[in-house]
């Protein structure tokens, strides 16, 4: 048998409250949201041994050479970062409308005026009191938010609505709308398009996989399992189609490992990511500070998923949205200043998304149920600054703040960013709003 | 696959329909044949349960009780490697993927322990009055709300998800629907702190509602009654339980499971025996093992006894690990468990179980002596066979342990 602690690090922790349960990630996504590594006698070792490597690679060599080029190669790329709040965060309390309908409907969900994190300029919008961190990032014009963001056509539902958003409402599609993307170039880097903390069906493609971490500790096989072995067993193809797909994804699962550990050593901040103190897996904190090292260390990452669970707050939503926001504030400063660091402030666009917005009225369990328009968060240096859209609370759909800014506009800002062409891989360009300069 | 022979036929059942067999019961079961094993299953499943593996003394009410949440995931898990009735532990561990709880949020390792026993207890049998007993089950009433939904304001999260995830499918309600079952399923009162859940007559909503076509609807028997008439459900639950056990939801291969399902007035024995058959007859595709089936079934045939601790870090590392599931649609599965975080772990746990493999089992001799096709054999391979791929790399590994951890982690071992 094992101590208690130990299998508390094993499995995550399940004596801290969380509140995620209904349904705070989507059902076609890999598997993800109790996922981080195993602590199995076969990786401890090898872990230690890669912090101590990793440590003085980055004391002596900051900037040394990694795959496929040099740091400083990297000066030049483009990089999309998308966060992932699954589960539906709860766009109201996130920014927050100054309209008295807010309080009306909200009598103990309401974040109370002196709480709220002024944005300057603005007297109808302010933050969420965990979003302080962020204040900064508004004011420098490296902030922006959409609001009344969704999908037209709307039922509530967790996967529906998730469907939508990673096939870019296209529900027939198999891929993912960066899928498709990703399919259109040539082979790529085995962490060219990384999803950290859970899988990312938006990524989803037969011909470029994304690579898929959930726990950087542990992505890395025991050495009795040599390369050498795993990729005898990759080649030559099965004629099953699945056990085909299984050799691919044990390649470039080896690929993705050795690139993968490649990047930490080079990392000048080894520390490893912090235990984890709420449920629903991983914390974006961990997820996004991963991400920077991979996009500032290795030059061939371009795309970065990071998902974290836990925003589907139906109940006792105060206490648990409050720390999810943190959580998620604090990894995204870190990470627009690790990336300022790097030198590649100019390189980077973050969007974040959610799959629907709450009801606008709360319900009896000090929750809100699912609703529709929702908030985006956009981050970069090139970004249109400012608020578009809006939650207009005089005019609600049945109760839900109303879908104005299709989710397509942001995709299409997205692919414009990294260079792909929206109207091959949506079908048309929206360009309704603009989400860059 | 229509022309499976009888030790190939059994072997497909055992991986399938319960969780693998190792070599020397694996004969037994094909000396019986393929028909009389799965009555044989069907039998046991359907009988008295065997021995509970949990003892209530370990679980106590505490939501903050670390050690019981380890007791409860861990005897699982073991008893899911020793079990004796294994379509019955099979079943329950796909109940528990398809009317999901999590322990994250019931937080009380004995709720989810009872609604597990639940599944054991009455997962084979009528599908009614399993839904009847899920929707009132106390950790399904922390983990969708129901236990916090009064008339005043009724809660939609599991009114939702009864229709749209356990029994009828997107597209089969309207959103009416949603807020007229919310309504009707009213009243009842759980909390993690609370040692049970109860009914408050004054919190209950009892107006007859317009649910799903049926008028008057009012409360929870009449809500199962109304979703049990719909002409969506045996679909539905055949393609969910098709998905897991055959890897398809080809809706032809699906309406004569469906039908004899419904034929038997919805009683799942019926459902799965008319679903075995089909397979054995050559019915459905590949199917890939999700990290907890396929831990289970190469510890059942290796005889490995993997250390707690190893099993449930190598399992979360994997992105799986029972009584959490990510969200409540459950786990994904297909696919997504290959997810180069998924192959990582496993890769590592397989050699896990390598490691803690008698000498003498059967795969283990194999391993050791480097004969492939036996190896396949005794790991209860429906085609006893290696590809070529796979075999190169076997051979190529230098120590017995190595190459049974190969063997573990083979397309043919994990898909099939």
């Amino acid at each position: 048998m094992i101590n208690r602690r130990e299998f508390l690090g094993i499995i995550g922790g399940v004596t801290v409250v969380s509140l995620s349960a209904c349904s705070s990630s989507l059902r076609s996504s890999a598997p993800g949201s109790t996922a981080a590594g195993s602590t199995g006698p076969g990786t401890t070792g090898a872990d230690s041994t890669a912090s101590t490597v990793a440590g003085t690679a980055g004391a002596t060599s900051p900037t040394s050479t990694v795959p496929g080029g040099t740091v400083a190669a990297a000066a030049h790329r483009r990089v999309l970062v998308i966060v992932q709040l699954n589960g539906g965060n709860d766009g109201l309390n996130t920014l927050i409308p100054a309209a008295g309908q807010y309080h009306d409907a909200r009598p103990t969900l309401a974040i109370a005026e002196a709480d709220r994190i002024v944005l300057s300029g603005r007297t109808d919008y302010a933050l969420h009191p965990s979003l302080a961190p962020l204040a900064p990032l508004w004011t420098a014009n490296q902030l922006a938010f959409l609001d009344g963001v969704g999908f037209p056509d709307q039922n509530h539902s967790h996967f529906v609505a998730m469907d939508q958003w990673w096939r870019a409402d296209r529900l027939s599609s198999a891929e993912g709308w960066l899928g498709t993307y990703l399919k259109s170039l040539a082979t790529t880097d085995p962490l060219y398009a990384t999803a950290l903390n859970s899988g990312a069906p938006l990524l989803n493609n037969a011909t470029n996989p994304a690579a898929v971490v959930f726990r950087p500790a542990s992505f890395k096989f025991n050495k009795l399992l040599s390369d050498d072995l795993l990729k005898t067993m990759s080649a030559p193809l099965s004629s099953d189609p699945l056990q085909a797909a299984a050799q691919t994804a044990l390649s470039r699962s080896v690929a993705a490992v050795n690139s993968f550990a490649d990047v930490l050593s080079n990392a000048n901040d080894t520390a490893q990511p912090a235990a984890q103190t709420r449920e629903g897996g991983a914390s974006l904190s961990d997820g996004l500070a991963t991400a920077a090292k991979l996009i500032t260390e290795n030059p061939n990452t371009r795309i970065v998923v990071v998902s974290a669970a836990g925003f589907d707050t139906h109940a006792n939503q105060l206490a648990t949205q409050a720390d999810l926001l943190k959580d998620l504030a604090n990894g995204l400063t870190a990470f627009m200043a690790s990336i300022a660091k790097a030198g590649m402030a100019d390189d980077v666009l973050v969007v974040t998304t959610s799959e629907f917005g709450r009801r606008v009225a709360e319900n009896g369990s000090g929750g809100t149920d699912h609703g529709t328009g929702n908030v985006s968060f956009v981050l970069g240096t090139k970004i249109k600054p400012g608020i578009q859209g809006d939650a207009d609370l005089a005019n609600q759909i049945n109760g839900d703040v109303k879908a104005g800014i299709d989710p397509r506009t942001i995709y299409t800002g997205c692919l414009d960013w990294i260079g792909g062409d929206a109207a091959t891989v949506l079908g048309k360009r929206y360009d309704d709003i603009k989400i860059l300069v | 696959m229509g022309s499976m022979n009888d030790r190939d036929a059994v072997a497909w059942l055992h991986r399938r329909i319960g969780f693998g067999l190792p070599a020397d019961e694996l004969a037994a079961a094909v000396a019986r044949g393929p028909q009389a094993e799965l009555q044989r299953l069907l039998q046991l499943a359907t009988g008295p349960a065997p021995t509970d593996p949990w003892d209530d003394t370990q679980l106590p009410l505490d939501p903050k009780d670390p050690a019981s949440k380890q007791y409860a995931i861990g005897t699982w898990l073991e008893s899911m490697i020793a079990t004796t009735d294994p379509l019955r532990d099979r079943m329950a561990w796909i109940w528990h993927g398809h009317f999901v709880s999590a322990l994250d949020k019931v937080r009380v390792a004995k709720f989810m322990v009872d609604q597990i026993r639940l599944f054991k207890t009455i997962g084979l049998g009528d599908f009614a009055a399993l839904l009847k007993a899920v929707t009132i089950d106390p950790a399904m009433l922390i983990y969708l709300d129901g236990g916090s939904s009064t008339n005043k304001a009724p809660n939609e999260n599991y009114g939702r998800e009864v229709m749209e995830l356990f029994t009828l499918g997107v597209g089969n309600y309207t959103e009416d629907d949603v807020k007229a079952g919310a309504k009707a399923l009213t009243g009842y009162k759980m909390r993690p702190a609370l040692p049970q859940a109860t009914f408050i007559p004054k919190n209950h909503d009892d107006d007859p509602e317009h649910y799903l076509g049926i008028d008057g609807v009012h409360d929870v028997d009449t809500v199962v009654a109304a979703i049990i008439k719909q002409p969506t459900l045996a679909t539905f639950i055949a393609g969910s339980i098709a998905d897991e056990m055959l890897g398809t939801k080809d809706p032809a291969t699906i309406a004569p499971i469906a039908q004899a399902f419904t034929a038997s007035t919805f009683n799942v024995a019926a459902l799965i025996t008319a679903l075995a058959n089909a397979g054995l007859a050559g019915a459905g595709q590949s199917v890939v093992l999700a990290p907890v089936p396929w831990f289970v079934i190469a510890s059942r045939v290796t005889g490995a006894q993997v250390p707690q601790n190893a099993a449930l870090g190598g399992l979360r590392g994997a992105a799986q690990v029972p009584m959490l599931p990510p969200n409540v649609a459950g786990w994904s599965g297909g696919q997504a468990w290959f997810a180069s975080g998924t192959i990582v772990a496993r890769a590592n746990l397989a050699l896990e179980i390598a490691n803690t493999t008698p000498a003498d089992n059967a795969a283990m001799t194999a391993a050791t002596s480097g004969d492939l096709d036996a190896l396949a054999t005794a790991l209860g391979l429906v085609t006893p066979k290696f590809s070529a791929a796979s075999a190169d790399a076997l051979k190529a590994a230098k120590a017995p342990k190595q190459r049974l951890a190969l063997a573990l982690i083979t397309p043919e071992f994990v898909v099939s």
